[in-house]
């Protein structure tokens, strides 16, 4: 491995531990967070789900990079850096729903027994998901390497395109309950600074974590490839 | 426990009696309890992290090994 690549896997893990500190660090009076009505001790969870969408947002970007590498370069290796890229953002999308879920059920639906109820931003993120689910059903069905990387790359871009109106620009035209939809307040009007000493670090420290994952995803696939090269070899 | 406690030092101290990190832990709705659930989860995910690096490098060499035994090999792609 990369000598670079130690340092920098210790830095985004003692980060990320920090980070989880911060988020738990409040009461007395350091880093004291304010009491909201409804949301109380869960507006911690701004540090933990706000980031999954950010951190598959980022590593799309990275997929879509790959993608289009893929098309110029013609080279398989990056397709096999934009298929771990999407799949770690998939993971990353799927934590995001789930997240998104367990927090309204205790506090928008509270009492009322909803898990999931169509918000605007969350049908649109469910949507995107599954466009990048997709990508992975698509893969599936072809079975020429050089194909399946020229295809999917194609797709992949064009999953990419959607990720600012589906996560960003539909859902702030329609009534949600999240923040910068019509009618409710921006995150950067209402998110006490306090709070964002947390959640900026919370966001680089996730996207670390899923650079992390998406290099040993690549890396196993890279070893699949030379391990099969060899095999044939053999032969 | 905290009966235990509270026959020991009386009623009133139920924090003094205990040891600073216990006093930490207790404090703020016992919220650093959650805190310290959460830190042992992610300490086992980093190690998780490290070993797939570990078993990674391993791989690595081998197939390093194996390619360098046969030279036409690897060469695809």
């Amino acid at each position: 491995m990369p000598r670079y690549y130690r340092a920098v896997r210790l830095i985004i893990i003692s980060w990320l531990t920090l980070v989880l500190v911060g988020a738990f660090s409040f009461g007395g009076t350091w880093l004291n967070i304010p009491r909201i009505n409804i949301l109380e001790h869960t507006a911690r969870n701004l540090y933990f789900h706000v980031p999954m969408w950010f951190t598959m947002m980022a590593i799309t970007a990275l997929s879509a990079f790959h993608a289009l590498r893929c098309l110029k370069a013609r080279s398989l290796t990056s397709d096999i850096r934009s298929r771990s890229a999407a799949l770690v953002a998939l993971c990353f999308g799927l934590l995001g729903l789930v997240t998104g879920s367990v927090w309204a059920h205790y506090t928008w639906y509270e009492g009322t027994n909803v898990w999931w109820n169509f918000d605007p931003k969350q049908t649109m993120a469910a949507v995107q998901v599954l466009i990048y689910g997709a990508y992975f059903a698509l893969r599936g069905a072809l079975d020429d390497p050089a194909k399946r990387a020229r295809i999917s790359a194609v797709y992949n871009l064009f999953a990419f395109t959607l990720v600012p109106f589906l996560l960003y620009v539909l859902p702030r035209q329609m009534e949600s309950l999240h923040p910068g939809a019509e009618g409710n307040p921006a995150f950067s009007e209402i998110t006490h600074p306090v709070m964002r000493l947390v959640f900026y670090p919370a966001v680089l420290g996730f996207i670390g974590l899923a650079w992390l994952l998406y290099t040993q995803r690549v890396r196993t696939q890279l070893l699949a490839r030379r391990a099969e090269a060899l095999d044939e070899e053999e032969w | 426990m905290v009966e235990m406690i509270l026959h020991e030092t009386g009623p009133t101290s139920i924090l003094q009696a205990s040891s600073g990190i216990e006093a930490a832990m207790l404090s703020n709705d016992k919220l650093f309890v959650v805190l310290a659930v959460v830190l042992i989860i992610w300490a086992g995910v980093a190690l998780f992290i490290f070993s797939t690096d570990r078993k990674l490098d391993r791989l690595e060499a081998e197939i390093n090994d194996r390619e360098a035994q046969e030279p036409t090999a690897g060469k695809t792609a």
